[in-house]
């Protein structure tokens, strides 16, 4: 009656069997995010840890993976927050957001195909892009996969413009209206992210969650 | 609580809060200054009519028995104007369910809990929906914050205002649930306002959550989907997919891997899981009691692992699931204990009347017992050589020397004739001649005969010395093989790594704790900023200069990082130390945020107890190695020893045979 192989994968599921909900941080790293916008960025990645360790359930249900670009790298692959391990992000290089738009949607599909092996329900992923500038590359194919993945509720795609970023060009790319931060307020957006998360990890997968509007007077956020 | 109102009881006496404990999305909870044993819950906004009358009546409705099992509202609270604002409860204790029945959670909030653990909250909670039914009410708002576990195994129910409450002809409707513990037939459902809910939809909840306390914290409806696309688990439960019914394959589904089969379980329960999630029996699911007695048969015939005893399980097992699972797939679903402290035979049995299984538990004590019992190969002996031996002739041999014996009379006889001849007839000379001649002839004939039997048999001499030469090389060969002596070593050496395991364990987490402490004091340093240090002689240049090296804190100073800083002689090098020094030796290690991340130390428990089933395999393929390598050399040191007796007797033979011609 007991007798199977190891498996993949099998005893991070076996010891932790709760729903996911994967959520992927994609996150500029170019020349232009030097200084403090790299560091505010730095603190808020652990700043997220934390709060999302607090929630019982966000701890449990909740997967964090780091993309940052450019180049583009997979920072941190998807872990529970007990488990993630908030890189530190240095500034350089330019701004490939099309391959790093595309990374992100083959390491989502990948983890779902990682959850469905082992009969791990999860929630629509996350993705999330953070960026100061402008794609360096061709963003016409991201673009796509962005508006397919959202018609097909695949994922989610959120994508945050700081300071002079081409809010133009997200607009192009998100099928949700971009937002822009307030002045370096990465404190309050992650705050809002990890929130946002806690609330659909009480949720079960599926459901419509209402997230706090991030651009409302006291939000993080403009549109 | 920052109001200017005056709250009161139902009685009238003023309640006064003291701190806020826990703030929700309805409302917070508060102490209550005076009472230790209950709380307040105080909504944030001012409830609707309808909503003050149902803590009304749920005050009014309170029983002995319902408190057994929940924190139901006791008394109310009235704010201006007699309104309700809120009610007074129990206290709560214990945890999150979802925090026991989830393994990781569970190793550590109920690191004590074993199998039989669950298996009495499992009996508990169906206790606590019972009496919930029994008063009339429905729980309708099951979910994973709702149920709280102490550690005795007991049940406490929160958020009892959103249960729908039965009041004579008046119904208090729950207007909340979460899909993935709710029936098929509230799937659809957008609103739960206008829904009257019943005893048999909560079944299904509390179905789902004996299954979860039953199975690791799996859904029941959360399996390996075959078809192509999701399947999350709203639809699944709408579609009857209960992954681990005898129709799951039917409907595409499989339990997911490692997941313990459902055929573990004793008939009983799994009939009652059957039951619950089939569509056919789906107007009558089972109800509280009957869990209760098919929960509380299950906890008290269960089998106790020997290998660890928080793996009780089923008996209709046989052998032990959680060993079966924990090392197919490498995690951890209960704490390991030190395997060399494990309970030996029938009197190490647990709180609970659990029985002892031998059969897939690995004792040390008794392996090695069992390798001590495998002989030892002897030691090699040394053969005398075979020519000392005493032998007797060989028969062709002793035949030929009797012959020889018998000539040599023959030919003494001819040759006292032929000189009696010459003697005494000195004219028959001829006669003389011609019987020397035949006695030469004789002696002719008897000498080529010896040397014809001398060859052969120094030829078969020659053939028995190799053959004995090869049949000692054999034994010696068998004697000097250390196959033997290096799986016993590699043995010992395990059995010794085995037997400290457990020291292995706590030094690795005393180095996790270490690196706590020196994390810690390096986020004390680095808060100790050298632009506010109180250091005469370092003006704010030097400052700046130590800046632009990077030394900004005191962490940062040390004598290489200082030594690099161009015109920083050793009297300020010696002063910045020092400052470091006082200030490191202010700091206190605190413990309680210096506490090692549970996802650590579970990965070294996690290690540890691979290890310790490496070994324990290792150990036991092991001795069974050394026992055929006992018996191999020992056999083949035996048939030598047999086949040199024979040789050596036949070599002395031919060696005596050799000297005698």
């Amino acid at each position: 009656m007991f007798e199977f192989d190891q498996i993949p994968f099998a005893a991070e599921f076996a010891e932790n069997p709760e729903p996911r909900c994967p959520c992927i941080l994609l996150l500029d790293t170019s020349y232009s995010m030097s200084g403090q916008p790299i560091q505010e960025l730095n603190r808020g990645l652990s700043s997220l840890k934390e709060e999302l360790m607090t929630d019982s359930m966000s701890v449990k249900r909740v997967e964090l993976a780091v993309v940052s670009f450019g180049p583009v790298q997979a920072t941190s692959d998807f872990g529970t927050p007990d488990d993630f391990y908030p890189p530190t992000l240095t500034a350089s290089g330019n701004t490939p957001m099309g391959a790093a738009i595309e990374k992100a949607v083959s390491m989502l599909e990948e983890r779902k195909n990682v959850y469905k092996q082992n009969g791990i329900s999860y929630y629509r992923p996350w993705i999330f892009l953070i960026t100061d500038g402008a794609p360096t590359d061709d963003w016409q194919r991201a673009a796509a996969l962005v508006k397919s993945g959202e018609a097909s509720k695949s994922f989610m795609f959120f994508a945050v413009g700081v300071e002079n970023a081409d809010m133009n060009v997200l607009g192009q790319i998100a099928t949700r209206t971009p937002l822009k931060l307030k002045g370096l307020r990465f404190a309050d957006l992650f705050s809002w992210l990890s929130n946002s998360l806690n609330s659909v990890s009480h949720s079960t997968p599926g459901d419509q969650i209402r997230l706090e509007n991030p651009a409302s007077p006291e939000g993080w956020a403009l549109i | 609580m920052k109001t200017a109102e005056r709250i009161v009881n139902g009685s009238g006496g003023q309640v006064i809060f003291g701190q806020e404990l826990g703030r929700g999305g309805e409302g917070s909870v508060f102490e209550v200054l005076g009472r230790s044993d209950l709380v307040a819950k105080v909504y944030h906004k001012p409830l609707p009519k309808d909503k003050q009358e149902k803590i009304e009546a749920m005050v009014r409705l309170k029983t002995e028995r319902l408190l057994r099992f929940t924190v139901w509202p006791v008394d109310v609270l009235r704010g201006a104007g007699r309104r309700v604002i809120g009610f007074l409860m129990p206290v709560l204790k214990g945890q999150e369910i979802h925090k026991l029945y989830g393994p990781k959670t569970r190793l550590a909030e109920f690191p004590q809990a074993g199998y039989s653990f669950l298996v009495h909250t499992a009996a508990n909670l169906a206790r606590a929906f019972a009496a919930v039914h029994e008063e009339g009410h429905v729980v309708g708002d099951i979910n994973h914050s709702n149920f709280y576990v102490t550690e005795q195994a007991t049940i406490l129910m929160l958020d009892c205002d959103s249960f729908q409450v039965q009041s004579g002809h008046t119904r208090f409707g729950c207007d909340v649930g979460i899909p993935m513990y709710m029936p098929p037939e509230l799937q659809n459902v957008t609103s739960f306002r206008s829904i009257v809910r019943s005893r048999n939809h909560d079944n299904f909840g509390l179905a789902v959550f004996i299954f979860m306390l039953l199975f690791m914290g799996r859904h029941p409806f959360a399996g390996k989907y075959l078809g192509a696309g999701d399947m999350p688990i709203e639809r699944a439960i709408r579609e009857f997919r209960f992954a681990y019914g005898p129709s799951a394959a039917a409907r595409q589904m499989q339990p997911p891997p490692g997941s313990l089969p459902i055929q573990a379980l004793p008939p009983k329960v799994q009939h009652l899981f059957l039951r619950a999630f089939s569509q056919e029996s789906m107007t009558s699911r089972p109800v509280a009691e009957e869990w209760i007695d098919a929960l509380q048969d299950m906890g008290s015939s269960l089998a106790l692992c020997s290998r660890n005893p928080g793996h009780q399980y089923p008996t209709e097992c046989g052998s032990c699931p959680w060993c079966a699972m924990e090392s197919a797939t490498g995690g951890l679903l209960f704490h390991p204990i030190d395997p060399v402290r494990r309970p030996t035979g029938a009197g190490g049995s647990a709180a609970h009347a659990a029985r002892q299984d031998s059969s897939s538990g690995f004792q040390l004590p008794g392996l090695w017992a069992q390798v001590q019992r495998v002989p030892a190969p002897a030691p090699a002996r040394t053969f005398p050589e075979p020519a000392s031996l005493p032998a007797q002739l060989s028969v062709p041999v002793a035949a030929y020397l009797r012959r020889r014996r018998w000539r040599a009379a023959l030919s003494l006889t001819s040759l006292a004739a032929a000189a009696s001849v010459w003697v005494f007839l000195p004219g028959y000379w001829l006669l003389t001649v011609g019987v020397l001649a035949g006695f030469n002839l004789l002696l002719l004939v008897a000498g080529r005969g010896r040397r014809r039997l001398r060859s052969a048999r120094a030829e078969q001499r020659d053939l028995l010395r190799s053959k004995w030469d090869e049949v000692c090389r054999r034994y010696a060969e068998a004697s000097a093989s250390r196959t033997y002596d290096a799986k016993l070593r590699e043995l010992e050496q395990l059995r010794r790594e085995y037997m400290d395991l457990e020291s292995f364990k706590i030094s690795e987490l005393r180095r996790l704790e270490a690196r706590q402490r020196s994390l810690q004091l390096q986020t004390y340093l680095r808060r100790n900023r050298l632009e506010h240090a109180q250091l005469d002689g370092i003006g704010p240049g030097r400052r700046a200069t130590l800046a632009l090296f990077g030394i900004e804190t005191a962490w940062e100073v040390d004598a290489a990082r200082l030594a690099r800083v161009p015109g920083f002689g050793p009297a300020n090098t010696r002063l910045l130390l020092a400052w470091r020094d006082r200030i490191e030796r202010r700091f206190a290690f605190d413990p309680s945020t210096g506490r090692v991340p549970q996802a650590e130390i579970l990965a070294v428990e996690r290690a540890v107890e691979a290890r310790t089933r490496e070994l324990e395999r290792r150990l036991s393929t092991g001795a069974a190695e050394l026992a055929r390598i006992s018996a191999d050399i020992r056999g083949r040191q035996e048939t030598a020893l047999k086949e040199a007796g024979a040789a050596a007797m036949e070599l002395a033979q031919a060696e005596r045979d050799l000297e005698a011609l």
